[in-house]
């Protein structure tokens, strides 16, 4: 006796908004959209940039930081055309070695003598390392940085060797870093408010074998209806057991007063992105601050948890790769479905290995407002909004990528660094930029 | 149906193989004979084990949960019995798999697999998926010896046997020279679970054995060898057919676990079909 899993599509890939003013700025390539119709957040006009680096790398930079301005072969028209702005060098702190203490050293002076509302990103020019390791230029210097509310983008000598591409994904994080949305979703998605993608009490030196301090922090990324980014929130206390619920408790309410004066409306439709399964005391939790906050008959809830960490693989041999195409999936359960977002599509051709499966697992309260298919598109969708690079799409929806990312950084993120991210003059401006992508 | 006709119909599927299982009863374990069962025998649900001997006159009906727990143990059994070894619980190598490389005292790569075993439309599926496996053939002191400076010796992770206990992973802070000594070395270690401080003997640690961190080793040694190189091209992710190049590795696995098969315990008796789920869209 065989057995056979049932599987679904989703048919057209989810288009993307170019304008905040003008809904047929649509297109559903970030290339494309940005070269036709510019960002969809179109209010910035010049962006101050700060250079750290040695004095060799401080020119090349330069040099590029003018390609992005004056345009490229990729990018014709430059920064003007796909993003409307410029970029501005207001100052550079030159670095007399590629050691991390020489980066700690520049950036504490750099820390001392500027203010964070005056310069919109830092560049620093670092050697290339492994993310595996803590005590590196890129970790250290970015953790001094926004300690004191200072956003950066580093670059390293692959940046040169790939510059082709490299320089619309530069001037898309750089962009979106200063504090703009280069684009979002055209439609909204259905019966959805507000999405938080939340990782808690997630003990990232253990779990992605980084840096020798504990780091049972919380954060959450909180995205709107269109997918668009729109702050984030994070918790400073230092880890006891059992802690994490109150972490929870607290990101939660702070991320519905946030969105509630941000929006001006109180979220009511409210989907948790979360990369492991949630555990019934942090549903139980979740539940009883919304009871508190919210009311219990006012709000909906989704817990979608979304896991990679599974060995389960679907392969189509009608593919020129066999990869199982993007935006299939199949149903494991009633709520529980396996979804591609890497094999074969026809918006990119290159594909690397066989796609690492989604598995996505729904759960609802007090309500069903969701089905599993309406989870499966807004899981694809949000594969098309991370801000830090043009590529089509990337593998994990934005929501866990962003908290991936923010993980790596707290490895490595002392405590005391920590609590002054988390400083209320500090958050204000750190938590509306997308700082750690 | 034969396997190469499944594959000639459909174009879909998984890595998920069908057990074919007779299955047998379980026996509840009275209280009193906890400490003395053969655990090899039992698996523990809910606060009670239960064994596929007859052990008691209590006979348990399995529930779906029961059945996969004690099929993990019986083909976990089955692979250790069969020379395969263990990497954590679910990525699992044989040692004849090795491949060549020019620096096997330093690091070993076996050509492995993951596995679970899992429910699916009520039925028990194994989930086969090709896995490289790295191991690490030196402890921190041999590297000292072989020339490596002992200040590139810091923030990694390494394994290490502690006074009381064994595998402790833990986060290498520094490596030390012993007092009044110039040929032992200690290191210092946070241990993950506990998060506490050790000096454990460098001769007792070895580094995790990761290709980035195998890599940077090696250039400490002043070796030229690209690990990540050799990484990607064992993992296919330097070919243009990367899916179905792992698709076919999968059933050439599972046709070589086959040979495993039947496995027999108690009233059961468990066989693996080699022919893959397929998957309707």
């Amino acid at each position: 006796m065989f057995i056979s899993l049932v599987g679904s599509r989703i048919e057209e890939e989810p288009n993307l908004l170019f304008d905040k003013a003008d809904t047929s700025a649509v297109h559903p390539q970030v290339y494309w959209g940005l070269r036709r119709f510019g960002p969809y957040d179109k209010s910035a006009s010049k962006l101050r940039l700060v250079i750290i680096g040695p004095r060799d790398k401080a020119k090349q930079i330069k040099g590029l930081i003018n390609s992005l301005n004056n345009g490229t072969s990729i990018m014709p028209g430059g920064m003007q055309r796909f993003f409307r702005c410029t970029l501005e060098i207001v100052d550079e702190m030159i670095v007399n070695s590629m050691e991390t203490q020489e980066y700690e050293r520049a950036g504490s002076m750099f820390t001392r003598r500027w203010d964070p509302r005056d310069v919109d990103v830092v560049i620093a020019y670092i050697p290339k390392t492994s993310r595996y390791f803590s005590n590196t230029p890129y970790y250290r210097l970015k953790a001094i940085l926004a300690s004191e509310g200072f956003v950066s983008q580093m670059i390293t000598h692959q940046t040169f060797e790939r510059l082709k591409w490299a320089y619309l994904n530069l001037a898309s994080a750089i962009f979106s870093k200063a504090g703009y949305a280069p684009w979002v979703l055209e439609s909204e998605m259905p019966r959805t408010d507000m999405i938080l993608g939340i990782s808690i009490s997630n003990f990232v030196s253990y779990k992605h074998r980084a840096g020798e301090r504990p780091r049972y922090i919380g954060y959450a990324n909180i995205f709107d209806s269109y997918g668009k980014w729109m702050f984030f929130e994070g918790t400073a206390k230092p880890y006891t057991k059992d802690q994490s619920i109150e972490q929870l408790k607290e990101l939660i309410g702070k991320a519905i007063e946030k969105f509630k004066a941000e929006k001006g409306f109180i979220p009511r439709n409210i989907v948790i992105h979360y990369y492991k399964r949630f555990g019934k005391k942090e549903i139980k939790a979740t539940i009883n601050i919304l009871n508190e906050l919210l009311g219990e008959d006012n709000y909906s809830i989704a817990f979608v948890s979304i896991d990679d960490s599974h060995p389960i693989k679907l392969y189509d041999l009608s593919t020129d790769d066999g990869s199982f195409p993007r935006g299939y999936y199949v149903y494991l359960g009633e709520n529980d479905i396996l979804l591609s977002t890497t094999g074969f599509t026809k918006i990119a051709s290159m594909r690397m290995g066989t796609p690492r499966l989604l598995r996505i697992r729904l759960k609802q309260h007090p309500n069903e407002f969701l089905t599993i298919d309406d989870v499966a598109l807004q899981v694809l969708s949000l594969t098309k909004l991370d801000w830090a690079t043009v590529a089509p799409f990337v593998r994990e929806p934005v929501t866990l990528r962003y908290a991936r990312e923010i993980a790596y950084l707290t490895a490595a993120i002392s405590e005391e660094e920590w609590g002054r991210i988390t400083r209320p003059e500090v958050n204000a401006i750190l938590s509306k930029r997308p700082w750690f992508i | 149906m034969a396997e190469l006709d499944v594959l000639k119909i459909y174009d879909k599927f998984g890595n998920l193989f069908k057990f074919n299982c007779r299955i047998g009863k379980l026996y509840q374990v009275p209280d009193e004979l906890e400490k003395e069962i053969d655990k090899t025998k039992t698996i523990y649900v809910n606060g009670t084990y239960y064994s596929y001997e007859r052990i008691s006159s209590i006979e348990v009906e399995p529930t779906l949960e029961m059945i996969k727990r004690i099929l993990v143990k019986q083909f976990c059994l089955t692979l250790k019995n069969n020379g395969y070894e263990f990497k954590g619980k679910y990525l699992v190598y044989s040692k004849s798999k090795e491949i060549d490389h020019p620096h096997r005292d330093i690091f070993s790569v076996f050509d492995g697999f993951e596995f679970r075993i899992m429910i699916v439309q009520s039925e028990p599926v194994l989930c086969i998926n090709p896995h490289l496996i790295f191991r690490v053939n030196c402890s921190i002191q041999d590297l000292i010896e072989r020339g490596v400076d002992i200040a590139k010796l810091s923030d990694f992770s390494v394994s290490y046997k502690g006074e009381n206990s064994y595998g402790v992973d833990g986060y290498l802070i520094e490596t030390l020279i012993e007092r009044d000594s110039r040929t032992s070395f200690l290191c210092r270690i946070k241990d993950y679970r506990e998060f506490t401080e050790e000096l454990v003997p460098a001769d007792r640690v070895r580094p995790e054995p990761r290709p980035e961190l195998i890599q940077y080793l090696l250039r400490c040694l002043n070796i030229e060898f690209d690990v990540i190189k050799m990484q990607r091209e064992y993992s296919f992710l330097e070919s243009k057919t990367a899916s179905k190049d792992r698709f076919l590795k999968t059933l050439k696995i599972v046709k070589e676990l086959k040979k495993l098969f039947p496995i027999k315990f108690g009233d059961f008796e468990v066989d693996i079909q080699t022919e893959p789920i397929i998957v309707k869209v």
